[in-house]
């Protein structure tokens, strides 16, 4: 780890955290206003059998629409490549879902579906369209030579897709996964909060929208931490995965270069 | 037009290609003995890249037809102006890739590859990725890739354009030496005229767009290659050339 890359933002926050709370105990904030950072993380530590469990579900719930996501986009983009008439027929459809905002949809999904497959459908929607365009534009630019240099070969169709199209579009298909790892928390959390209900599913933004009815400001503050740690995590993941799969040979993923 | 033997490896009659925009060829006529080095200059646009990918198969001919000694294309090799390697794949492994594509055994494609790296001398280099290689290094790597199918034709579209003039001549001579070494026939594109003239047994000169053969050249330098480049039939080959290129320029202005 490089020290000097690390301290500035550690710093940064240890100050921000530390005016947050120096600042709510001089001026006597009361807790139901803005809680200290100290308040929030002993309400963590309090609330964790309600709030783990919701924190669960959230996770749950952005991971596999993930998943299906990106098997769905991937696969489609593919099939994309192979018949750009289907392209054509089906690419309306995935920008009027994309251009039409999630927090309009939800409550339609609501009605169709029970509430934990409505959330997920929120989820999977939000984080498709970036990754079939990601994919669909990276197994598009397939250098001409190469695919000149594969045909010369006799390569097969399957040869040019896993060992030409993929592996070149990669770069761009792990770009359209980190896009679509942080909305589809997004849709999740969405989703949540038009659903609104309790049960044994509720997730993190449920308890938020709970916590606010109830004013208890604390665990409102404390679950938001958990959603941004959440969305941190997805987001290091990936650009775990990004770094792993591209290092050697992609610009982006050079050591030492910004990225 | 001359020849180069009573039966040539491979031989276009006639051979034109038309794009939506207009013909980029027409009445090409041109063979190609088996182990010669025939190199093909023209102003630029006139279809010499175009020529290349109708011998390779890459593209169909709108017009005329395009003969083969045994009635079917050889094995082919294919340098382009660009190295145009897989960025994601060592230099092992793109040297490999034609073999692996067909299928040939791991044991004997790691032989071939091996033989292939040494051969354009870049046995320190076999764990890099092309980012990591200079422009001539990606360069060589291109030409082992080209050579380890064993081909009996090389087609090589500007190979050298993109390199600086020290290593290109240096690339020059290895490509001589590879080309009596493997015998294979070569049928190079330059814009270079000296390039044109210190490598190639004949130099055909295509007209301004579209192409035709307008001057059949031969070079025919001496075996020993010392010196050759500041000798008179050198120079008397460049201006023989240069002469025929203007004339292509005079046509394409009339
Ligand atoms: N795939 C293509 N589609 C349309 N026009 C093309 C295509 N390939 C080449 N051309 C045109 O044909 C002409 C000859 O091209 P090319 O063979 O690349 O020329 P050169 O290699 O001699 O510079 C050019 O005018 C070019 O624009
Ligand atoms: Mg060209």
């Amino acid at each position: 780890m490089d020290l000097s890359r690390i301290l500035p933002p550690a710093l940064a926050l240890a100050l921000a955290l530390g005016a947050w709370e120096a600042g709510v105990r001089i001026a006597g904030v009361p807790a139901y206003i803005l809680p200290a950072p100290s308040l929030v993380l002993m309400t963590l530590w309090q609330d964790r059998a309600v709030l783990l469990p919701s924190l669960l579900v959230t996770l749950r719930t952005t991971l596999v629409a993930l998943a299906l996501a990106a098997a769905g986009g991937i696969g489609l983009a593919i099939l994309f490549t192979h018949a750009r008439w289907l392209e054509r027929a089906l690419y309306p459809f995935a920008v009027v879902m994309q251009v039409t905002p999630i927090v309009a949809i939800a409550p339609l999904l609501l009605i169709y579906a029970e509430q934990p497959a409505a959330v997920l459908a929120c989820a999977f929607l939000v984080a498709f369209f970036p990754i079939l365009a990601n994919a669909s534009l990276g197994l598009a630019s397939t250098d001409r030579g190469l695919v000149d240099l594969f045909r010369l070969s006799r390569a097969s169709r399957m040869q040019e897709l896993w060992r030409l199209r993929l592996p070149s579009a990669l770069p761009q298909i792990l770009a359209g996964l980190r896009i679509g790892g942080g909305l589809s928390l997004v849709g999740a959390v969405v989703a949540e909060i038009a659903a609104g209900t309790a049960g044994a599913g509720a997730g993190l933004a449920f308890r938020i929208v709970e916590a606010g009815y109830r004013l208890n400001i604390p665990r409102m503050f404390a679950a938001l931490v958990l959603i941004a740690l959440a969305g941190l995590a997805i987001f290091a993941l990936l650009a775990w995965l990004s770094r792993r799969l591209l290092a050697p040979w992609h610009e982006s993923a050079v050591p030492g270069r910004q990225g | 037009m001359g020849d180069g033997a009573a039966s040539p490896l491979v031989a276009l009659h006639g051979v034109g290609r038309a794009f939506p925009s207009g013909p980029a060829l027409e009445g090409l006529s041109l063979s190609v003995a088996a182990g010669e080095f025939v190199t093909l200059v023209g102003p630029s646009g006139c279809g010499k890249s175009t020529t290349l990918r109708l011998v390779a198969g890459l593209d169909m001919p709108t017009s005329g037809t395009i003969t083969w000694a045994d009635g079917a294309p050889p094995a082919l090799g294919f340098v382009f102006q660009d190295p145009t390697l897989m960025p994601w794949a060592t230099l092992v492994r793109n040297v490999a890739l034609p073999l692996e594509l067909q299928g040939v055994p791991a044991g004997e494609t790691r032989a071939r590859v091996d033989a292939a790296i040494a051969a354009v001398g870049l046995e320190d280099a076999r764990g890099l990725y092309p980012r990591e290689m200079s422009g001539g290094m990606r360069m060589r790597a291109s030409i082992a890739r080209a050579l380890v199918g064993r081909p009996r034709l090389v087609l090589m579209d500007e190979p050298f354009a993109a390199l600086d003039e020290m290593t290109r001549f240096r690339l020059n001579d290895d490509l001589l030496r590879l080309r009596r070494e493997t015998g294979a026939t070569v049928l190079f594109v330059t814009h270079s005229i000296y390039e044109a003239a210190y490598l190639s047994d004949r130099i055909v000169v295509l007209s301004a767009r579209p192409g035709r053969a307008i001057a059949d050249i031969a070079a025919g330098p001496p075996t020993d290659r010392a010196g050759y480049r500041h000798s008179a039939p050198f120079m008397a080959v460049c201006q023989e050339v240069a002469a025929a290129l203007r004339r292509a320029d005079a046509a394409e202005a009339a």
